[in-house]
C-alpha cells in the first residue's frame, strides 16, 4: 500500500501523476484536506478513474481543535501538549493504518499527518510544496508563521519542511532550486516532465478530474498571467494584490492578448474589474495542466513570483517572473522602468550596481533594449538603490551615478556634493478616475553628473508612459529650474537626515532596552 | 390641557430638568413612544436630582461650560447606568475617569473606532461565503449607504428642493402612519412611494409626480456603494456565485435597480422588493418567494444589517445569515452632539460609513484627523473662500506651519479661483521683524516668559535666540555678569537694561532681516491689492505682524486682513475682531461665546487644536539676507512628529474628499458653521485621555527660539504643567 496526502491542488496533481508513474498497480490510499475547494467532487472522480483505491477526507480543523496555542518560541509545555493532542486525534481518526504502508508521500509535513509521522518516527517521502520550494524552507516557515504561529513553532520544533531524519527522500525539481542548493536526500522529480511522460489517456484522466478546459487562442500574441493567492496567505492587502497585477500586466504584457490563470486559492480578486478585456479562466485547476488546455502555444508567461511558471518555461517564448520578495519591492517598478528607459535612450553603460533588485532591473532592461542603438557615446554609470552607506570614492570614477533611493545616504555625502551637480528626474502620476495605484506621490531619481556635458545629456529627458490597467499615466520629466533642483536636493537631504535620526532614535532605544535587561540580570 | 399642566409641573418648572429632559427626548426620539415608561423614569430621576435633592450638578448632559466644569471635577453621573439600571443614580463626586467614559456623551477614547467590536475582514467573509451556492444581500445600509447619520435625514434635502418647511417630519410621518393604517386594514404594511406621496399631496398639496421624482433623484444622487459589500459582491461574482438581492422597501424594483446599477452592482440574478411582492422580510414571507425561486436544495446565505428582518426571519426559513452591523448603529454613539441637523447628519453619516463599513481599519491618528479635523478644515476653507470673495481678495496666503494642510484642502475644493500660496513665517520671525512696534511682546517672549516658567537659559542663549549675539560684546563690562550665567528673577532687570541700551543697534540688525523678508513677501503678493493671511489662531498676531510690515514698514500698496480658525483665550484682540482686521471662524470673544468659554478654560486646547494642522517641516527661525537675495533658516525639526502628522493629514484629506464627492451638487452643504466645525473638536477635548494617550509624546517648541533640542516640550509636559 502506498499513501499520499494532498493539501492543495498542486499536491493532488503530484499524487495522481506520481501514483500513475511510480506506483501503478499498487494499492493506493489518498488523503485529501477537507478545506480544498470541490473536495467531494474530486473524491468521486478519483475513485471513478481508479487511480486510487481509497480516498479519505481529512478534517485538519478538527485535528487541531482544542489546541492551547503556543505564545512564544520557548513555550515547550504548550507545544508538546498541542503536538500530542493532534497526533492522538489523527491516530484516532486514521481510517487505514499508515504504519503498514510501503511508502508515504507528504508535501506539507507540518500538518496533522506529517506531524504524526515525525512524532511516531514513521519514514516518509517528502515532496516540495511548489516548484523550487525545497531550497526555500525558511520562506515556507515565514509564510506559515504569518498564518498560524502555533503551527509555525510546531514545524520548527518537529523539523518539518523535510528537515528531519524520518524523511527518506525529497522529491523536487532540482533544476529550479536556489543557486548553490545541495541536499543529499534530494531526488529530481519534475512534475511537468512527468505529466509530459504520461500517455494521452492517463493525462486525460487528470484533465477530467480537474475539469481543465480546452481553450482556443484567437490572437497571435498571447500572455498568460499566473496569479498567486497573496491575500489568502495574508502577504498582501486586497488593494495591493490588485495593484501588483495591474502593474505587471501594464509594464510587461503591452501588446499581448491577456489570459488570466488564477491560482486555485486566489478567491479574493475580481480580475474582470482590472482586466476588462482579458480572458479569465474560470476553472480552478493546477497550472501544470495549462499547456494541454491551449490549442496553440502562448508567447508570454507572467507571474509575480508563482512557482508554477518555473516548470512551464518551455511552453512559452518568454517567461517573466520576479523574486519571491516582489510583494515588498513591486512599488519600485516606476523607477526601474524609468531608469531602464534612460539607460537605453541615452546609451548608458551600467558598470556597477549597488543595492539593486537585479532580476527586476533585468526584466525592465530587457523590455527596453534596442538592438539598433547606434549611438556610440557611452556614458559609464553606477546604479544605486538600497544602500546604508555609499562610498563617495566610487562616484568620481564614473560619468554619472543614478540614485534610485537617497534616503539612507550618509550626511557627509550631502555636504560634499552640491545641488548643481545633480539632475533630478521627476515621475508624476496622473491618475484616472478608475485607478488601482495606491501611492500617488511624485517619485524622484537623482543623477549625479561628473561634468556639465554629461548633465546636459539628461536635460532632454521627457516622456509619458500609459499604464491603462492601473489607470495611470506616468509623466517623466527632468527638473530644469535650478531653484527647484535645489529644493528637491534639500528635501532629499532632509529626508536623509530624518531617516538617520530615526535610525539613531531606534538604536538608542535598543541600547537602553539592552542596558535595562542587563541591569535585571 | 391636563397633559400640558403635568408637563409644566414636571418638566418646565425647573430649568435644569427641562433642559436635560427635552434634550434626552430629542436624542432618543425613536424610542419616545415605544419606551414611554423609560422616559418617565428619567424625568422622575431628574426631578429627584434637581428638585428634591436640590443638586446643581448636571445629571445626564454636561455640554455647557458650567456643566463641563462639573464634569472635570468629577461631579457627573454615569448616564448609562442611570437610565438602564433601577439603582439610584451615582452622585458620588469622586466618579472615576473610567466611569465617566461610560457616559453616552463621549467619543471613543481608547484608540481607533474602526477597531472596536467584532470584525470580519472582507477576505475572511469571502472565504466563508465560498461554501454557499447563492449569496443574498439586503440593499439599504448593506449594499448601499446614504451619507447621513439617519437615513431619513435625506428628506431634509428633498424638502429644500421641494421648497417645503419641515418636510422631513411630514415625509416620515406620512410613511409611518400609512404603514400603520395599511397594517390594520389589510394585514401587511407594504406601501409604495406613490402611496406616500399621495398622502403628502393630501397634507401639503404638492404634486405627486414632482414629489416622487425629487425623492428618487435625491436617492440616486446621494446613495453610494458600501466599499465592503461592493468588494464582497464583485468577488463573489468573479467566483461564479449566484447572487440575489432582497429588500423591504417602498421604492419600485426599477428604481432600486437604477440605484444598484449606478453604484456598480450589476450581474446579480434577481431582485426581490417587498412592495412588489406585497410581503416582506420582516414577515418572513419574502424569503419564501426567494426559496421558491432558487429551489430548496440550494445552499443560501443572506447578508443584512437588520437583526430581525435580515437575521431572525431568514434563520426561521433555514437560511444561513451573516449579520452586518449597521454603520450608524456602530458609529452614532461616538459622534458629537449639538450639531445642526443637516450638516451634523452629513458629518455623522460620512464618518460612520467610512470608519465602520469594515473594509479597512485605521489607526488612531488617521481617525483623529478624519473625525475631528475633516469637517473643521473643510468648513474653515469654505469660510475663507467666501470671505475672500466678499472682500475682493486677490490672494490668500496660508501661513506656515498651520497653513500647510489648510492650503491643500483649500486647493482641492476651490482650486485656483482665488490664488493662494504657502508662506514660510513664524511667531519668532514676526516678533523680531516687528520688534520696532511690538517690543513689549518681544521682551515678554524672549526674557520674561523664561523666568515665569522657571526655565533655565544662559544670557548667551538668550542673545542667540534673539540673533543679537554680536551686541553682547560689552555685556560683561556693563552688567558685571558672564554670558554663561543663567537668566534669573534677580538679574533680569539688569539684562533688560542692557538690551535697552543696545536697542537701536538691535533694530538696525532686524532692519536688515526685514529687507530680506520684504524681498520674499513682496514676491508673493506682487500685483495684489488685497491679501488675506490665514492662520489657525489665536490672537491673529501673525496676520497683524505681516499687516504692519507690508502696509507700514515696507509701504507696499496692498491691504492686509487676517483670518484665524478661532480666537481664544485672550480678549486682547476684540477691537481688531470687531473691525474685521482679524476674522475668526469658529469662535472668538465676540461670537459663539459658549465655545469660546469652553475652549478658554484650558490653555492646552490651543496646542491640541494645532495638532490637526501641523506641517512636516521645521519652524522658520529667520530670514537672512544673502547678497541681493535671502535664505531661510529653520529651527530643529521635530521629526518624531512627522509620521503622526502624515496619518492625521491623510484622515483630514480623506474626509474632505468624501464630503466633497457626496455634496458637490449641494453648495449649501459646504456652509459649515464655525459652531458645527468646533463640536467634534470640543467633543474630544471633553476628556483628555485620547489626547494624552496618543499625543503625549508629540513634541513642540513652546518657547521662542527653541534652537536647542532640549527646549522642546511634549504634550505630556503641558498636561502635567496644567495638572490635567
Amino acid at each position: 500500500m502506498v499513501v499520499y496526502y494532498a493539501m492543495t491542488k498542486f499536491h493532488l496533481l503530484f499524487s495522481l501523476t506520481h501514483k500513475q508513474i511510480e506506483n501503478e498497480g499498487k494499492k493506493g490510499v489518498l488523503f485529501i484536506y477537507s478545506g480544498m475547494q470541490g473536495v467531494e467532487e474530486y473524491r468521486q472522480k478519483i475513485l471513478q478513474t481508479e487511480i486510487f483505491d481509497e480516498v479519505y477526507i481529512l478534517d485538519e480543523i478538527e485535528m487541531r481543535s482544542g489546541w492551547k496555542g503556543v505564545k512564544n518560541d520557548g513555550d515547550f509545555e504548550t507545544l508538546t501538549y498541542d503536538i500530542k493532542l493532534m497526533t492522538d486525534r489523527f491516530e484516532k481518526w486514521m481510517p487505514v493504518d499508515i504504519n503498514s504502508a510501503e511508502k508515504i508521500y507528504i508535501t506539507n509535513d507540518h500538518w496533522a499527518m506529517g506531524i504524526y509521522c515525525i512524532y511516531k518516527k514513521i519514514p516518509y517521502i517528502f515532496y516540495e510544496d511548489g516548484v523550487g520550494m525545497l531550497s526555500k524552507a525558511d520562506y515556507s516557515y515565514e509564510l506559515v508563521y504569518k498564518l498560524n504561529k502555533t503551527q509555525a513553532y510546531m514545524a520548527k520544533f518537529m523539523r518539518a519542511f523535510g528537515q528531519n531524519e524520518y524523511v527518506v527522500e525529497k522529491l523536487a525539481d532540482l533544476e529550479n532550486q536556489s543557486e548553490g542548493f545541495k541536499d543529499e536526500k534530494a531526488v529530481h522529480f519534475s512534475l511537468q516532465e512527468q505529466i509530459e511522460r504520461l500517455n494521452n489517456e492517463k493525462r486525460n484522466l487528470l484533465m477530467f478530474i480537474f475539469d481543465a478546459p480546452h481553450i482556443h487562442l484567437e490572437k497571435e500574441k498571447n500572455a498568460v498571467l499566473f496569479t498567486e493567492h497573496f491575500v489568502n496567505m495574508k502577504r498582501l492587502q486586497i488593494e495591493e494584490q490588485q495593484e501588483i497585477y495591474s502593474l505587471i500586466c501594464d509594464y510587461f504584457a503591452d501588446g499581448y492578448s491577456l489570459i488570466i490563470k488564477k491560482h486555485p486559492n486566489d478567491i479574493h480578486t475580481n480580475y474582470k474589474k482590472i482586466f476588462s478585456d482579458a480572458e479569465i479562466i474560470s476553472q480552478n485547476f493546477p497550472s501544470e495542466l495549462l499547456p494541454y488546455c491551449f490549442d496553440q502555444k502562448a508567447q508570454l508567461g507572467l507571474a509575480a513570483c508563482s512557482t508554477a511558471v518555473l516548470g512551464l518555461k518551455k511552453y512559452f517564448d518568454l517567461v517573466i517572473r520576479f523574486n519571491i520578495d516582489i510583494e515588498k519591492k513591486y512599488t519600485k517598478f516606476h523607477k526601474y522602468y524609468t531608469v531602464a528607459k534612460l539607460i537605453n535612450d541615452l546609451n548608458i553603460c551600467i558598470n556597477k550596481k549597488i543595492g539593486i533588485d537585479e532580476l527586476q532591473f533585468e526584466h525592465f532592461n530587457n523590455l527596453q533594449r534596442q538592438d539598433d542603438n547606434v549611438n556610440n557615446t557611452v556614458i559609464e554609470a553606477v546604479l544605486v538603490d538600497e544602500v546604508s552607506e555609499y562610498s563617495e570614492t566610487i562616484i568620481d570614477n564614473y560619468d554619472c551615478t543614478v540614485f534610485l533611493n537617497t534616503s539612507m545616504l550618509s550626511l557627509d555625502f550631502w555636504k560634499k556634493y552640491d545641488s548643481t551637480k545633480f539632475v533630478v528626474i521627476e515621475i508624476k502620476k496622473n491618475c484616472r478616475q478608475r485607478c488601482f495605484l495606491l501611492d500617488k506621490k511624485i517619485e524622484y531619481i537623482f543623477i549625479y553628473c561628473k561634468n556639465e556635458k554629461i548633465k546636459r545629456k539628461f536635460e532632454g529627458i521627457k516622456f509619458m508612459k500609459n499604464l491603462p490597467y492601473t489607470g495611470v499615466i506616468l509623466d517623466v520629466d527632468n527638473i530644469a529650474d535650478d531653484d527647484k533642483i535645489k529644493i528637491k536636493f534639500l528635501e532629499a537631504y532632509l529626508k536623509s537626515v530624518n531617516e538617520k535620526l530615526d535610525y539613531y532614535i531606534d538604536r538608542e532605544k535598543e541600547l537602553l532596552d539592552e542596558i535595562k535587561k542587563q541591569d535585571k540580570i | 390641557m391636563i397633559k400640558d399642566r403635568l408637563y409644566n409641573y414636571f418638566v418646565r418648572k425647573n430649568e435644569n430638568v427641562r433642559y436635560e429632559y427635552e434634550r434626552y427626548v430629542v436624542e432618543h426620539i425613536d424610542e419616545h413612544d415605544k419606551k414611554r415608561f423609560n422616559h418617565w423614569k428619567i424625568l422622575w430621576l431628574l426631578n429627584w436630582h434637581y428638585c428634591v435633592r436640590k443638586k446643581t450638578t448636571p445629571y445626564i448632559c454636561f455640554e455647557s461650560e458650567d456643566m463641563l466644569e462639573q464634569s472635570e471635577t468629577g461631579n457627573i453621573v454615569n448616564q448609562k447606568n442611570t437610565i438602564n439600571a433601577s439603582s439610584k443614580p451615582n452622585l458620588n463626586s469622586n466618579v472615576s475617569n473610567k466611569e465617566k467614559v461610560k457616559s453616552k456623551y463621549l467619543p471613543y477614547l481608547d484608540g481607533a473606532e474602526s477597531r472596536v467590536g467584532a470584525y470580519t475582514a472582507p477576505a475572511d467573509l469571502v472565504r466563508k461565503l465560498m461554501q454557499y451556492d447563492v449569496i443574498s444581500f439586503d440593499v439599504f445600509d448593506t449594499l448601499l449607504f446614504r451619507p447621513f447619520g439617519k437615513p431619513r435625514d435625506l428628506f431634509h434635502v428633498v424638502g429644500e428642493r421641494l421648497g417645503i418647511l419641515d418636510f422631513q417630519n411630514i415625509r416620515s410621518d406620512a410613511e409611518d402612519s400609512l404603514k400603520e393604517y395599511r397594517g390594520k386594514l389589510v394585514g401587511t404594511k407594504e406601501i409604495t412611494l406613490y402611496d406616500i406621496y399621495e398622502e403628502i399631496h393630501y397634507r401639503t398639496g404638492i404634486d405627486i409626480s414632482i414629489g416622487m421624482k425629487t425623492e428618487i433623484e435625491a436617492e440616486l444622487e446621494f446613495c453610494f456603494a458600501n466599499p465592503y459589500m461592493k468588494y464582497i459582491f464583485e468577488t463573489m461574482l468573479s467566483n461564479n456565485k449566484r447572487i440575489v438581492i432582497v429588500t423591504d422597501m417602498y421604492l419600485e424594483a426599477k428604481v432600486i435597480e437604477s440605484l444598484l446599477e449606478k453604484n456598480g452592482y450589476t450581474g446579480y440574478e434577481k431582485l426581490f422588493v417587498s412592495c412588489e411582492y406585497s410581503c416582506s422580510k420582516r414577515s418572513g414571507k419574502l424569503y419564501d418567494a426567494v426559496i421558491d425561486y432558487l429551489g430548496k436544495d440550494v445552499k443560501i446565505i443572506h447578508i443584512g444589517d437588520n437583526e430581525v428582518s435580515d437575521i431572525e426571519k431568514a434563520r426561521e426559513k433555514r437560511i444561513d445569515t451573516f449579520y452586518y452591523e449597521n454603520v450608524n448603529k456602530s458609529g452614532n454613539k461616538y459622534r458629537a452632539i449639538d450639531m445642526s441637523i443637516v450638516v451634523g447628519s452629513a458629518y455623522k453619516g460620512i464618518v460612520n460609513t467610512h470608519l465602520h463599513n469594515g473594509f479597512k481599519r485605521y489607526d488612531a491618528y488617521y481617525e483623529f484627523g478624519y473625525i475631528y479635523g475633516g469637517l473643521f478644515s473643510l468648513g474653515y476653507c469654505n469660510w475663507i473662500y467666501q470671505l475672500a470673495k466678499q472682500k475682493n481678495t486677490d490672494k490668500i496666503l496660508f501661513v506656515a506651519r498651520d497653513g500647510y494642510l489648510l492650503k491643500q484642502v483649500y486647493e482641492r475644493v476651490y482650486g485656483k479661483d482665488i490664488k493662494s500660496d504657502y508662506v514660510f513665517w513664524s511667531r519668532i520671525v514676526g516678533l523680531k521683524l516687528c520688534s520696532y512696534k511690538y517690543k513689549n511682546d518681544f521682551m515678554k517672549e524672549y526674557v520674561y516668559r523664561w523666568i515665569r516658567e522657571n526655565k533655565k537659559i544662559t544670557f548667551r542663549e538668550v542673545f542667540e535666540n534673539m540673533e543679537l549675539l554680536e551686541l553682547a560684546s560689552k555685556f560683561h563690562e556693563y552688567t558685571r555678569m558672564s554670558l554663561d550665567d543663567f537668566l534669573t528673577q534677580g538679574n533680569q532687570k539688569e539684562f533688560v537694561m542692557y538690551i535697552e541700551s543696545v536697542w537701536q543697534q538691535a533694530l538696525a540688525i532686524y532692519d536688515k532681516k526685514s529687507e530680506a523678508a520684504k524681498k520674499y513677501i513682496s514676491g508673493l503678493i506682487k500685483d495684489c491689492k488685497r491679501v488675506c493671511i490665514v492662520d489657525i489662531g489665536w490672537r491673529g498676531q501673525g496676520a497683524l505682524a505681516l499687516k504692519s510690515l507690508i502696509e507700514e514698514k515696507w509701504m507696499l500698496d496692498c491691504d492686509i486682513y487676517g483670518t484665524v480658525a478661532a480666537s481664544a483665550p485672550t480678549k486682547a484682540n476684540s477691537a481688531q475682531l470687531a473691525k474685521g482686521i482679524i476674522n475668526s471662524y469658529m469662535f472668538s470673544p465676540l461670537e459663539n461665546i459658549d465655545c469660546f468659554k469652553f475652549h478658554s478654560k484650558n490653555a492646552i486646547n490651543n496646542v491640541l487644536t494645532e495638532l490637526l494642522v501641523g506641517a512636516p517641516h521645521p519652524s522658520l527661525k529667520s530670514i537672512q539676507p544673502v547678497g541681493d537675495s535671502y535664505e531661510f533658516v529653520f529651527d530643529v525639526p521635530e521629526i518624531s512628529n512627522y509620521p503622526i502628522m502624515e496619518g492625521v493629514h491623510k484622515g483630514i484629506k480623506d474626509f474632505v474628499e468624501e464630503y466633497f464627492e457626496h455634496f458637490k451638487n449641494c453648495p449649501y452643504m459646504f456652509n459649515i458653521s464655525g459652531h458645527d466645525a468646533y463640536m467634534p473638536i470640543m467633543y474630544i477635548f471633553k476628556d483628555y485621555r485620547f489626547m494624552k494617550k496618543f499625543f503625549g509624546r508629540y513634541e513642540f517648541q513652546d518657547f521662542v527660539g527653541g534652537v536647542l533640542g532640549y527646549q522642546s516640550r511634549t504634550i505630556k509636559d503641558v498636561f502635567n504643567k496644567f495638572k490635567l
